[in-house]
């Protein structure tokens, strides 16, 4: 695997090439945004890591131009400001994920295997339940074109849900698999997410995609 | 010095503007009405006049109707003269003196004001009697010497009016903006180094007087922010230095004496040291940003404030904590921005895994006001009551032995309530019944449908 470092600190590039090459992978270094730029359009890498703050082009326009120019490798985006604004620049420019400074080093090692694994995979297919999709990777969720927003636990309680499509599953099973394994609460609440998806996903249309089958559990009709 | 604003031709100051306007409109007023009067005096005059003629005129009609002959001498003289002139133009009579022919057929309609041949201006009036003409003529002079008497003293009087007025105007105005020069002096030397200087206050209740105790006002406020901020950097500055220190002494010893240096526990200690200070430049980051007012950093979603609790409590019992009771905790549904609820929650737990004995009560529910109530109780020690206000001041920890190893440094529950007063809602601590702290944080809940739905096309 072989990664391209762009970072004009000599200090974080340095730890960054000997880390992630006792990591092993293969790691080259761009010290400015003209020379980084090049060097990526020029060389074949597997994943970039990008520094924001660059002489010569910043790495918000590196990364620009490599995605206009049709480069699909993944970059992780290295930002020092603290704001909001930065990382959504970042990720509008075509980053598929960002880091900011000061980062630890095992952090960064995880975000870059995650990235690669995402890249071997390609693009996980929507999931979908007759006109319910559920793009996973957006994490959002349409009914006939109309998006719903739902919240990070309804999200993954629908989720869990439509994989599961056709059989029934229990209260107990369900809040071991989408309440964290830590989960000491009132076991309630799973009916309280239900509701709230009905609410959301069926009664403004008209559907009944989750049913209660009495005593067992919830159960989502096969599409 | 004031710069000189000066465009085209109007006055630089306040003072006189001000008086150029009153001079002005006095000017204005005056003249109108001087006028006014000199037009209305000659009117009234001319009147008289008139009467006087039609009256002459009416009787030396009826002494000719009666059939009785006029003669010169009978007839007025001096101002007021009369011709009678029969119809194939002989004069019959003419007063003594008038040594010319008025002119006939121009004022047979009324009086009118005609001149004669040595150039002075006479009223005549003209009526015919059975073919007979007379003519009636009064000399004006005398009413133009008394208009123009008139109009003289005006035109003296006017300009002095105005002239003294706004003498009186540019002292007075000079004599109210005094305080304001003052002012622009006093504030014109206050820096940020001299914030405890005020303006001087006139006694007056008058504008100037507010201004410049509202004035005092602000400088009070910047005066209180300006120390705020300085304790702030001091005591940021501190908690800076003293991780720097102890690094430095470990980096120094080692490299002095390599021969005892255990480089693996000082690369753990020196790391440990350095998330301490980054988690604190976070934080000063954080407060800050508050501090400049910058709402757009809250970025609010529907959250599940139930999830949030189950979150922060899930990764503190995986690191081992095992006291924390969230069985209390009930689905709450809030508007905000999910990251900071999970840092309120998460230093709210901190502290409390800092004080507590053996137990920490969690509870979330919906309040009867229809706001959230999350409340975290401990089993510590407790807050005195007249530190329950100060525990959420920056910098703060009540237990000044206790050292920077077993706790932070003094943010976390100011951030804390900063993240809660951003949202709308609020943070308190509150007294129990028990020993222990219970801080309450309430949050007005997700109104249905906010954002709940949101029109969009896929992708």
């Amino acid at each position: 695997m072989k990664l391209l470092v762009v970072e004009d600190d000599a200090k974080i590039a340095g730890a960054l090439r000997r880390g992630l090459t006792a990591e092993g992978f293969s790691v080259e270094v761009a010290e400015d945004g003209v020379e980084g730029l090049w060097r990526a359009r020029e060389g074949s890498y597997d994943l970039i890591v990008l520094d924001v703050m660059l002489p010569g082009r910043n790495g918000y326009r590196v990364c620009a131009d490599l995605r206009r120019a049709g480069d699909p490798t993944p970059i992780l985006m290295l930002t020092a400001k603290d704001g909001d604004l930065d990382e959504a620049e970042g990720l509008d420019t075509g980053a598929d994920d960002y880091l900011r400074k000061p980062f630890s080093f095992p952090v960064l090692v995880a975000r870059v295997h995650a990235l690669l694994r995402r890249a071997a995979l390609g693009e996980p297919p929507p999931l979908a339940v007759g006109d319910l999709t559920l793009d996973l990777r957006g994490r959002r969720v349409h009914r006939s074109g109309t998006e719903i927003a739902l919240t990070a636990r309804e999200f993954d309680l629908l989720v869990y849900l439509v994989r599961r499509a056709g059989s029934v599953v229990s209260k107990q099973r369900i809040l071991a698999g989408v309440w964290d394994d830590e989960f000491e609460g009132d076991p309630n609440v799973v009916e309280v997410y239900v509701a709230r998806l009905r609410r959301k996903l069926d009664e403004p249309f008209g559907r009944r995609s989750i049913e209660t089958v009495r005593g067992a559990g919830y159960r989502v009709p096969p599409p | 010095m004031t710069p000189s604003r000066n465009r085209g031709f109007v006055p630089a100051t306040l003072r006189a503007r001000v008086t150029a306007v009153a001079a002005l409109a006095v000017l204005a007023v005056l003249t109108v009405a001087g006028t006014g009067l000199v037009l209305g005096q000659r009117a009234a005059l001319l009147d008289a006049v008139d009467e006087h003629l039609d009256q002459q005129a009416e009787a030396v009609a009826s002494e000719l109707e009666a059939g009785r002959p006029v003669r010169g001498g009978d007839l007025p003289s001096e101002d007021l003269v009369v011709e009678v002139v029969a119809a194939d133009g002989t004069l019959l009579a003419a007063s003594e003196g008038l040594d010319e022919r008025l002119p006939r057929g121009v004022a047979s309609d009324g009086e009118i004001t005609v001149e004669l041949d040595d150039g002075e201006p006479v009223r005549l009036l003209e009526r015919d009697v059975e073919g007979t003409t007379v003519l009636v003529a009064n000399r004006l002079d005398d009413l133009t010497d008394s208009t123009a008497a008139l109009a003289g003293t005006l035109v003296v009087a006017v300009p002095l009016t105005g002239a003294v007025l706004a003498g009186v105007v540019w002292l007075a105005v000079g004599r109210a903006l005094r305080p304001v020069e003052d002012i622009r002096a006093r504030v014109d030397s206050i820096s940020g180094s001299s914030l405890h200087q005020r303006v001087p206050e006139p006694d007056t209740p008058s504008e100037i007087g507010r201004l410049a105790r509202t004035m005092n006002g602000m400088l009070g406020r910047l005066e209180r922010s300006a120390e705020q901020q300085r304790r702030f950097v001091a005591d940021a500055s501190h908690e800076l230095r003293s991780p720097l220190a102890r690094m430095r002494a470990e980096l120094e010893v080692d490299a002095a004496h390599p021969a005892s240096a255990d480089p693996a526990a000082t690369a753990a200690s020196v790391l440990a040291e350095t998330v301490g200070v980054q988690r604190l430049v976070d934080d000063l980051l954080l407060l800050a940003r508050g501090d400049a007012g910058a709402p757009a950093a809250l970025h609010r979603e529907p959250v599940d404030l139930d999830d949030v609790v189950g979150t922060v409590a899930g990764s503190l019992r995986r690191a081992g904590e095992r006291r924390i009771d969230t069985r209390d905790v009930h689905p709450v549904q809030v508007s905000a921005d999910r990251p900071q609820l999970e840092r309120l929650v998460g230093n709210l737990l901190d502290n409390a895994v800092r004080h507590a004995r053996d137990r920490i009560v969690v509870t979330l529910a919906p309040a009867r006001d229809g706001s959230a109530e999350l409340t975290v109780a401990d089993d510590g020690p407790g807050v005195p009551p007249a530190e329950r206000d100060r525990v959420f001041e920056r910098f703060t920890r009540l237990d000044d032995a206790r050292s920077a190893g077993s706790g932070g440094a003094g943010l976390g529950l100011a951030i804390a309530r900063d993240i809660a007063e951003r949202h709308g809602g609020t943070l308190t601590l509150e007294p129990t019944d028990s020993a222990g702290a219970r801080f309450v944080f309430r949050l007005p809940v997700a109104r249905e449908g906010d954002r709940g739905i949101s029109r969009s096309g896929p992708g």
